[in-house]
């Protein structure tokens, strides 16, 4: 039952999640804001339209887009939403979840360096750089709580690592404070891209993306906004503790989940973007906080502080 | 065994027959005869791994040597069907790659002959248990595969290439020369079996340890001794590369699990050493292959990234070991065979791809390729399917090895002790890391090559291959989404191997593997089945709609040239400027001078710090050294007669004493 309405969230929710983001941030620029579920038309209508494709590409910038999203959307099946049961679990799931994510990366790269395009390849170059910082600091902080909690499946890892000690809190906090730098990084956010900009030099993600159109540019679209709702609902579950009632933690989750994105979009509106040659530097934050989550589990195994 | 021995005897007549043969049919016949062979030999292989039997043949040999054992255990089968399976795909696919050698290339058959010879040497190799008959099989494997490299002998480059391959295979050797002789001092045999229980102490345990290390690291490609791999691969035709690179690196592999078994008691900074040497040879080799241009060069150091997590696998397997982890030493150890297997699949798939480029643009350099996609299909799928394997994605086998090595470190959260824990949490880190850089490298030179629009228009048509060399690329494509999507298979051959290292336990836990297996290729049919979801919502929505056409956008500006697109160099460029230190890029500026300015250019070139700060100081302290005794040797006839007499008057003065 809880799986079914996991999957409804993971087909649904995503618009809602940038939509309230974009909302917070007309609002704090002093504008009204388009309607919270604007996406969702905007997705719709790109799904009735027909394609207009470059005479460069071959049949992969055909299939990127697909791939990238089933990819996307199956790594979200791993993911607990609501309670601690996500879809499907298995041992050391969250490698299969990694490697699903970095496959669906891996289409939308080789898809938009099919269009020739020079922008395109800037583009993908500096995603593919980005992304590829941001990786040993995920699996530190996820296999540092891996260890803490002894078990390897990544509901598991959420569920055993709950703040309700003080220091295995702690280090789920800190755990969920490098998850949501990794959600401004995947889900090309500012400070690390901004995905309202309008100069091809400086755009990351949306320049990966100028020659697609139609259904193709919805599935994107959509996959980029289901990433950042995956890591939220991480952050959330680390959050919240086991064993609720699964009402009360459907309504937690739902509320922390809002807050999220609010919270991101606050992030958003307060600081401006970082240079292009200061975002490795923000992303080495990941594996920084990933270093000391990593320490702190091993202290707490083996230490003093036991 | 009679098969083992008729299968060999049937490649070396295949080599016989093509010397023979005439210039245009000496690859079909090579080709049938070692299929021919291979096929016997993996059969008999295959018998023996999954009856898990012992088998042993005994050669009697004149006094120095003694009596040589033949045998095969699990392990040495396991090697035994990868190179059966090498050598089936890399002789077919030779007689396709070498046809247009066929006139005005006067060492066909030499080529053919020492290629047969390479093989067999191979097979010798992961069967001998004698220390002496080794030295000599594994001599002559080294002094083969040179001959191989060195087929376009009149290149300046291809003869230094080949002449540093000799070189440090022969370095190689020493060390392994003085670790055998320690080994056969101490046990006054030169049998395998006798060495096992000599009971030596540590000191010497870590000596000979080291010794082999150097010595079949040299071979596998371990950093920083993993310098001629570079330079080898891309001079040697691709299929000797592919053969090389898939096969003949994994015989030092195969040399150093052989070693481990001598030791049951191995002291425990081995392990941890070998975890921390293979760690920075994966992320070095990954590194040097993201910043290359020439696309066999890429591969070949993308080989010692892959070479590096082996030995991440086979270094958790031994702490598995010391630890008493079960599961930590069986996931090690099966997790490094299996990435082994693995990458004689995907490694020469790779290879053959790159080859084929090779053969129908004449070029390594991906910076003035592009667009290949468009007319040779079938060649970019495959290369697409080989560079899906070696990043470790879902679907594809280099992901189920992986994720063996990555669960063999997770058992470390059961150990009591916090070095194994640390150990085990950065070497995932360290593995995350190379398989990230693996998407940019092979993002970067599936996208450079074989998308976008032709960076250079060639003279000639460019089409797929002959079908002798597209068939056993699909083969091993096909090989490796098998075994990726259904990794029971691969265990089946994988666990019998596994067991020469659990003496106690034979078939310890193996069962909640092959059920873990079973999920996870459930899971994979899973998100088969989504895709194919997608895909026809896709179909759905487009029906019955004309899509557009039109040129891409490029900012409005009108004048488009290829040229203008992302180069591989600058593809890489971000991922450079982060790790700067660690990469030497020689750059050389030609500016436009003077009032009429000619054309300007510049020069780059990536170098490998290891070799330039490491390998070539040695090489500079050591000359130095022998210079003082230079002359001695000085070419001057009239000095070696005075050496005669001194040496003649010393004799007498010797003999009269």
């Amino acid at each position: 039952m809880i799986q079914i309405l996991n999957v409804l969230f993971l087909l649904a929710a995503p618009f809602l999640f940038t939509g309230i983001i974009n909302r917070i941030k007309a609002i704090a620029a002093g504008r009204k804001g388009a309607p919270l579920l604007q996406q969702y038309y905007d997705f719709f209508r790109l799904m009735k339209k027909s394609e207009v494709i470059s005479t460069s590409t071959s049949f992969i910038f055909k299939l990127a887009p697909a791939i990238c999203l089933a990819s996307t959307l199956f790594a979200g099946l791993f993911v607990p939403i609501f309670t601690h049961r996500p879809v499907l679990s298995l041992e050391g799931d969250f490698i299969i979840f990694a490697y699903l994510l970095a496959f669906g990366k891996f289409f939308s790269i080789i898809g938009s360096l099919d269009t020739a395009s020079s922008f395109e390849g800037m583009g993908c170059s500096r995603e593919v750089t980005f992304s590829a910082l941001a990786e040993p600091g995920f699996f530190m902080v996820i296999a540092s709580l891996a260890f803490l909690g002894q078990v390897t499946s990544l509901s598991s890892i959420i569920a055993n690592s709950y703040i309700n000690q003080e220091l295995s809190g702690m280090i789920a906090l800190l755990g969920a404070f490098a998850l949501f730098i990794l959600i401004l990084v995947e889900g090309c956010r500012i400070p690390v891209d901004d995905p309202n900009t309008h100069l091809e030099l400086t755009m990351i993600h949306e320049v990966m993306i100028l020659d697609n159109s139609g259904p193709d540019l919805g599935f994107i679209l959509y996959s980029n906004a289901l990433k950042m709702l995956i890591f939220s609902s991480i952050i959330t579950n680390l959050i919240i503790p086991p064993g609720l009632n699964i009402l009360l933690s459907v309504f937690i989750f739902i509320s922390l989940t809002g807050l999220i994105a609010v919270f991101t979009g606050i992030i958003e509106s307060a600081i401006a973007r970082l240079r292009m040659t200061h975002v490795p530097q923000f992303i080495f934050l990941i594996t920084s906080v990933g270093l000391i989550v990593a320490a702190c589990t091993i202290l707490f195994n083996f230490g003093e502080l036991r | 065994m009679g098969n083992f021995f008729l299968g060999l005897f049937l490649i070396f007549t295949g080599g016989i027959v093509s010397c023979i043969a005439g210039a245009r049919v000496k690859g079909a016949f090579f080709a049938v005869f070692s299929v021919t062979g291979a096929i016997l030999i993996l059969k008999t292989a295959v018998c023996v791994i999954l009856s898990a039997q012992l088998v042993e043949n005994f050669f009697l040999m004149p006094y120095p040597i003694g009596e040589i054992r033949i045998s095969w255990d699990s392990l040495s089968a396991f090697f035994v069907i990868l190179i059966s399976l090498g050598t089936i795909f890399s002789s077919v696919y030779a007689a396709g790659y070498l046809k247009p050698y066929a006139t005005g290339k006067d060492n066909l058959s030499s080529h053919y002959f020492l290629f047969s010879i390479l093989i067999i040497s191979m097979f010798l190799v992961v069967s001998v248990r004698n220390a002496l008959a080794f030295l000599v099989v594994w001599e002559i494997m080294s002094v083969s595969s040179f001959f191989l490299v060195v087929f376009d002998y009149e290149k300046h480059d291809t003869v230094m290439a080949g002449l540093k391959y000799l070189i440090s295979m022969h370095i190689g050797l020493i060390f392994i020369l003085m670790g055998f002789l320690i080994l056969s001092v101490k046990s006054a045999n030169l049998d395998f079996g006798s060495f096992m229980n000599i009971g030596l102490s540590r000191k010497w345990i870590d000596l000979i340890f080291a010794l082999f290390f150097i010595g079949f690291g040299t071979k596998a490609g371990f950093v920083p001794f993993h310098t001629w791999l570079p330079h080898a691969h891309p001079a040697a035709p691709s299929h000797v590369s592919a053969v090389m690179s898939g096969i003949m690196i994994k015989t030092g592999i195969y040399a150093i699990l052989r070693t481990i078994t001598f030791f049951p008691n191995l002291p425990a900074e081995i392990p941890y050493f070998f975890i921390f040497i293979s760690a920075l040879t994966c992320l070095w080799g990954i590194i040097n292959a993201t910043m290359q241009k020439e696309t066999k060069k890429l591969l070949a150091y993308s080989s010692i990234e892959n070479i590096g997590i082996i030995g991440l696998g086979i270094g958790f397997g031994m702490l598995g070991r010391l630890e008493s982890t079960p599961q930590m030493l069986l996931l090690g150890y099966s997790g490094a065979l299996a990435h082994t297997l693995n990458h004689s699949f995907f490694k020469p798939l790779l290879f053959f791809c790159a080859g084929s480029v090779y053969r129908q643009t004449h070029t390594l350099n991906m910076e003035k390729l592009g667009g290949l996609i468009k007319c040779m299909p079938v060649n970019s799928i495959l290369f697409l399917a080989g560079s899906v394997s070696i990043c470790a994605f879902p679907l594809f086998n280099g992901f189920i090895s992986e994720l063996m090595i990555y669960l063999s470190a997770f058992a470390a959260m059961n150990v009591k002790s916090p070095a194994p824990f640390a150990v085990a949490i950065l070497s995932i880190c360290a593995i995350a890391f190379t398989g990230a850089i693996a998407l940019i490298c092979f993002s970067k030179i599936f996208g450079i090559m074989f998308l976008g629009a032709p960076r250079q228009n060639f003279e000639h048509s460019i089409t797929d291959n002959s079908k002798s060399m597209l068939y056993p690329q699909t083969v091993l494509a096909i090989l490796c989404l098998i075994t990726g999507t259904i990794p029971q298979l691969l265990l089946f051959i994988v666990q019998p191997a596994v067991s020469v290292f659990l003496s106690d336990n034979p078939y310890a836990d193996f069962s909640d593997f092959y059920r873990f297996a079973v999920k996870i290729s459930l899971c994979f049919f899973g998100f088969a089945i989504l895709t194919g979801i997608i895909f026809l919502i896709r179909f759905m929505f487009l029906r019955n709609k004309k899509y557009a056409q039109c040129r891409t956008w490029n900012c409005g500006y009108q004048l488009y040239s290829p040229r203008v697109q992302y180069s591989g160099s600058s593809y890489s460029n971000p991922f450079l400027n982060i790790i700067k230190p660690l990469i030497w890029i020689c750059e050389k500026h030609y500016y436009p001078r003077g009032l009429f300015p000619k054309k300007g250019s510049v020069q780059s070139d990536c170098r490998d710090l290891a070799e330039s700060y490491l390998i070539y100081p040695f090489i500079h302290g050591v000359r130095k050294i022998l210079n003082i005794f230079s002359w001695i040797q000085s070419g001057n006839t009239q000095q070696y007669i005075l050496y005669g007499l001194i040496f003649l008057v010393l004799a007498l003065i010797w003999v009269l004493w």
